[in-house]
């Protein structure tokens, strides 16, 4: 369960105006999120989701989900995730074999398989899940790099086991669904001799979804709801006695609001909110950052059937502060961002789509990005 | 897998890396185990052959994890999917994440294909990175697929611009001059009994040149690989003839020290399942195989290590509905030449495995395998695998 956290220092991202416009505008609609919510445990699932950051970076979700039933007691579930926001970097491989007990009763036997024995993660869990397997309450908890000491080729030792709880929920009813997922984890201890080093990671990640879809509303997409994540990150390594840390809690919250005008028409509304709250050492050096930021975003889609049109604008205002970090001098308290948009969408198939994005920064004049993103559920 | 049964199986490491620079040399080459182990934990022939030829027709997952040593796996992680976004597009995706305990290869390759003829798909190819934040290692190409209806014998050609935007966007002022070309031809014919598949896979040479306040400032690679396997089943008896190639080179200009690293490797195997009527469930597995491994490297002293391999395998299957088990045995007699600087040292050696196997198939395409060894000529435990194989 591969994690790669940010650098322990303020980078560029912490104070990117742009960065929960774009965390938005490149994520799958509310609508596309609750299909894929509701296919996690039922069907097959791809998403590629690539979009431009900077120059040389991307924001990307790269993940594939399989669910199979050889016989009616035995199952496998797979996922694949690699993805990529601006303040960490996630690669996994999570299998289970589940075992049926009771109709709605599985027991799992869950794995990471990593491609050294010091990677990789073995735990058990349990699912509880409705006939159609489209509401499920699901539990696991992992033995994270269990054979990590002894087996590290960096000769790395950790003084203590490193647990992981992912926990993953939905139920629905009468237009209304709530989804919740925890990947929760223990602190990482990692001592190296040579050069003497210490390293401590910690990655805590919560994400739900509460949507409701009036009657009628849903053969048109339209509906209310908020998405949102909690993000704890800590990234700790000291060398030759110097210490670098950073220490981060991101928060972000997205309430929408997608009201159909008729069969061809949708408009849109969303609220963005987020905090970053970050601390630690640069160099040994002590500092601390804060971030709040405030942003709409509201547009139209055009639904012609096989293909949509979507436009719209998003602007977004960021207070911030930075203490004991020189480099960001002069940093102005307050900063906007914005980008209009236009994207076009192709959906051959129901819960298939091919999307592409451009957009334009109006406060700046400089170009916005790109983004290009496939989901099928089958 | 033991700290003592490796020991005993880097007995000729030991005593190579005895010999003054042979240190220099990976490991794993000179691990006279390795491959014993690798043939215990490769596909059976059957399940090579369906994975084979569902590539291009159906959604496939192949999940391996096999012991070498107290610290190293030899792991497959491979994926497959075909999804007919329409019926005349159609979107293929091939993901690969394969290590041993000396090579390593991760990849995710992408192909949007339009049905221009019955027989014919073309369309755009695209290698997404992993991890996928890297805007450099985006490779961007095309591809074109030949097929019958099912698309159960099809030719694949493919052909991507590794690190399409490499010069414009690494962040290590790193810079080529020519572009990295990526062909792939990978092919599947079958016609009753019979079936053949053939898969080329090349990176052409890339050279790299970085700014000289960096410990590398040159670095040139290349990789080909290629596999050929034909096959003949039938109720009472199945034949395998298998070719595998992997070619890679690695040179590079580091701390003022020019490296160089060339290697060809090489690996025969005809198999042979044999079904006697006996009234028994019972089959006899037997094969024997051929592996040619040679390593040129430069860096200080040159040295050059060459490795052949001849070794068999027989084995005792117990076949059921959905449950399978097999007690087997495989060998291998390596000899390693080893020439420093122009001196000459040869070193014949032997290995051995004894496997036992289960197998269980509740569903036609959905394969579960559980095995573990032991070490005969030098004993000791010899490790153990896992195996997923499933058509969906």
């Amino acid at each position: 369960m591969i994690c790669r956290g940010a650098q322990a220092q303020a980078t560029g991202e912490v104070f990117d105006a742009l960065k929960f416009i774009e965390y938005d505008l490149y994520d799958y609609s509310p609508e596309e999120q609750a299909a894929w919510e509701a296919s996690r445990y039922a069907q097959q699932a791809i998403r590629l989701d690539l979009g431009s950051v900077t120059l040389n970076e991307l924001f990307s979700i790269e993940e594939a989900q399989v669910n199979l039933r050889p016989t009616p007691w035995l199952g496998f579930h797979l996922d694949v995730e690699d993805y990529r926001t601006r303040e960490q970097e996630v690669t996994r491989l999570l299998t289970d074999f589940s075992f049926r007990v009771l109709p709605w009763l599985e027991l799992l036997a869950t794995a990471s398989p990593g491609l050294r024995k010091d990677e990789g993660a073995l735990g058990l869990g349990a699912m509880a899940a409705s006939a159609d397997r489209k509401q499920y309450a699901v539990l696991r908890l992992l033995d994270d790099a269990p054979f990590f000491n002894g087996r590290n080729p960096e000769g790395g030792v950790r003084d203590s086991a490193v647990w992981r709880v992912l926990a993953e929920l939905r139920g629905s009813r009468e237009g209304l669904s709530a989804w919740l997922r925890a990947d929760l984890g223990t602190k990482s201890d990692v001592r190296f001799t040579t050069p003497a080093q210490v390293q401590a990671n910690q990655r805590n990640d919560v994400a739900f979804h509460l949507r409701w879809e009036p009657t009628g509303w849903a053969r048109r997409e339209g509906g209310f709801g908020i998405r949102g994540i909690l993000r704890l990150l800590d990234n700790d390594r000291s060398e030759l006695q110097v210490r670098n840390q950073l220490r981060r809690t991101l928060a972000y919250a997205r309430i929408y609001a997608t009201l159909p005008l008729s069969d061809l028409f949708r408009i849109y509304s969303v609220l963005l909110l987020a905090s970053d709250q970050g601390r630690g050492f640069d160099a040994g050096l002590p500092f601390t950052f804060s971030r709040w930021d405030v942003g709409i975003r509201g547009g139209t889609t055009l639904d012609l059937g096989l293909f949509r049109l979507d436009a719209g604008y998003a602007l977004a205002r960021s207070q911030r502060e930075i203490q004991g970090d020189p480099t960001w001098s002069g940093l102005s308290p307050v900063g906007y961002g914005d980008k209009v948009y236009l994207s076009a969408q192709w959906r051959p198939r129901k819960n298939i789509y091919l999307k592409f994005l451009i957009s334009h920064q109006v406060f700046t004049g400089d170009f916005g990005g790109l983004n290009g993103s496939l989901g099928a559920i089958f | 897998m033991g700290r003592e049964s490796h020991r005993a199986a880097v007995a000729v490491g030991i005593v190579l890396s005895a010999w003054r620079c042979f240190a220099q040399i990976p490991g794993p080459l000179l691990d006279p185990r390795k491959n014993v182990q690798a043939e215990v934990y490769e596909l059976s022939p059957a399940l090579r052959s369906e994975w084979e030829q569902g590539r291009y027709s159906t959604n496939e997952i192949w999940l391996g994890l096999g012991g070498y040593h107290f610290s190293d796996l030899n792991a497959v992680e491979r994926g497959v999917v075909n999804l007919p976004l329409s019926s005349r597009i159609l979107f293929h995706g091939d993901v690969r994440n394969d290590r041993d305990p000396d090579l390593r290869l991760t990849r995710l390759v992408v192909d949007l294909w339009g049905r221009i003829l019955p027989w014919l798909w073309l369309g755009p190819s695209g290698s997404p990175a992993i991890p996928g934040s890297q805007k450099e290692t985006y490779a961007i190409g095309a591809s074109g697929l030949v097929g019958d209806l099912t698309r159960e014998r099809y030719l694949l050609a493919r052909l991507v611009l590794d690190a399409t935007f490499y010069n414009q966007l690494n962040r290590v002022g790193g810079h080529r001059n020519s572009p990295t070309f990526h062909p792939e031809l990978e092919a599947r014919w079958s016609d009753g009994e019979w079936s053949l598949y053939s898969r080329l896979d090349l990176i052409s040479p890339t050279e790299t040149f970085f700014p000289d306040t960096r410990p590398v400032t040159y670095q040139a690679s290349a990789r080909a690989e290629y596999e050929f396997h034909l096959r003949y089943a039938r109720r009472q008896w199945e034949g395998d003839l298998r070719f595998d190639l992997l070619g890679l080179r690695d040179d590079r200009d580091e701390n003022g020290q020019t490296i160089t690293n060339r290697r060809l490797q090489t690996t025969t195997r005809a198999e042979a399942l044999l079904r006697p009527n006996i009234g028994w469930p019972l089959a006899l597995r037997g094969g024997v195989r051929l592996l040619a491994d040679s390593f040129h490297a430069r860096a200080g002293d040159a040295y050059q290590l060459f490795r052949i391999e001849p070794g068999f395998r027989v084995g005792a299957v117990w076949e059921g509905a959905t449950n399978q088990a097999e007690l087997g045995y495989v060998t291998g007699f390596p000899h390693f030449a080893v020439t420093l600087n122009g001196v000459q040292q040869d070193l014949p050696h032997y290995e051995d495995s004894a496997y036992a196997q289960w197998q269980y198939s509740p569903a036609k395409h959905f394969h579960l395998r559980a095995q573990i060894s032991f070490g005969l000529a030098h004993p000791g435990f010899g490790g153990a695998s896992v195996l997923l194989l499933a058509q969906f």
